[in-house]
């Protein structure tokens, strides 16, 4: 990353601070690269050093909000001082789980996916064991339906179906599994960095 | 060296670096690099929230190339602050190199 590249990430990273404040760390950092580059290190190595110029804003947005929830500006009421304590516990929250915005909508769209699955396969389930169940009380009472093969072919039918129900159950169980394994990895993996 | 100790000491680095002379804050990365490798990341956050608190002020000072530099200087609280952190530090680490011996002990 270069110098420029550098400074237009935090910068943008740093919007929601007043001008003059963001002004002020920038500075910081150019007159930082300026220092280096005198001393003959690359623009490439001085940012390396920095590391990612979002997780670094993210820190400078946590310490403003919760300043500003503590001693609030002139003219600023309460409604506004919780609002900073809210977005500065958010700035946190995302600085422990770095990625967590950018894979907060895949998770949820998961999340869905799943939901939407179980319920059809439970359905599906439910709905095939009523008619075997009718199956059955027809074709031994053949009080249901007249006729007997129509008796029979309900009752393979809906057996039919509630198998594949059930393997569908089967095979969504593991793929249920498999998804909150890889998330709490996920998680664990950015509680370790953040500790670490 | 564990980071989560690392950065509990970097403001005892920085208020110790800065107790002899004011510094700029490339001085400063340099000075604790030195000594103990951390990300530069971590510093200037850290020197910002020390300004803050009133730990220092900075000033503005014309340098020979380039701009002109923002210097760090400690102020009453922070040299009191160092003070109270450096005497914290030293009976914590006597204590710390105690136990490590006496666990040595046959």
């Amino acid at each position: 990353m270069t110098e420029l590249e550098f400074i237009g990430e935090l910068s943008e990273a740093l919007q929601p601070l007043p001008v003059d404040q963001r002004e002020d760390i920038l500075a910081d950092y150019r007159s930082h690269f300026f220092e280096g580059k005198e001393r003959g290190k690359s623009e490439m190595d001085i940012a390396r050093n920095f590391g990612d110029p979002r997780s670094l804003a993210r820190t400078y947005l946590a310490d403003y909000h919760f300043e500003q929830w503590q001693s609030p500006s002139e003219g600023q009421g309460f409604g506004k001082s919780t609002m900073h304590l809210v977005r500065g516990l958010v700035v946190m929250l995302s600085l422990l789980f770095f990625n967590f915005f950018f894979i907060l909508w895949p998770v949820l769209a998961l999340g869905i996916f799943l939901a939407v699955a179980w319920i059809m396969v439970g359905v599906g389930t439910l709905v095939s064991g009523v008619f075997v169940v009718v199956g059955i009380i027809g074709s031994t009472t053949h009080l249901v339906l007249p006729h007997a093969s129509a008796q029979y072919a309900i009752l393979f039918y809906s057996l039919g179906t509630g198998v594949l129900s059930l393997l569908l159950g089967v095979g969504l169980y593991s793929i249920t599994r498999l998804s909150i394994t890889m998330i709490l990895r996920y998680i664990k993996l950015n509680v370790n960095l953040v500790a670490a | 060296m564990s980071t989560q100790l690392k950065k509990g000491t970097l403001e005892l680095c920085v208020l110790g670096a800065l107790s002899r002379a004011d510094r700029y804050g490339y001085e400063l990365v340099e000075i604790i690099s030195r000594h103990i490798d951390i990300s530069e990341g971590t510093i200037y956050p850290l020197l910002r929230r020390c300004l803050n608190d009133g730990l220092f002020d900075s000033y503005l000072k014309e340098s020979d190339q380039g701009p002109p530099r923002k210097y760090y200087r400690l102020t009453e609280r922070g040299k009191t602050i160092y003070l109270q952190q450096r005497q914290e530090w030293e009976t914590f680490s006597a204590s710390m190199n105690k136990l490590l011996e006496e666990v040595d002990k046959p």
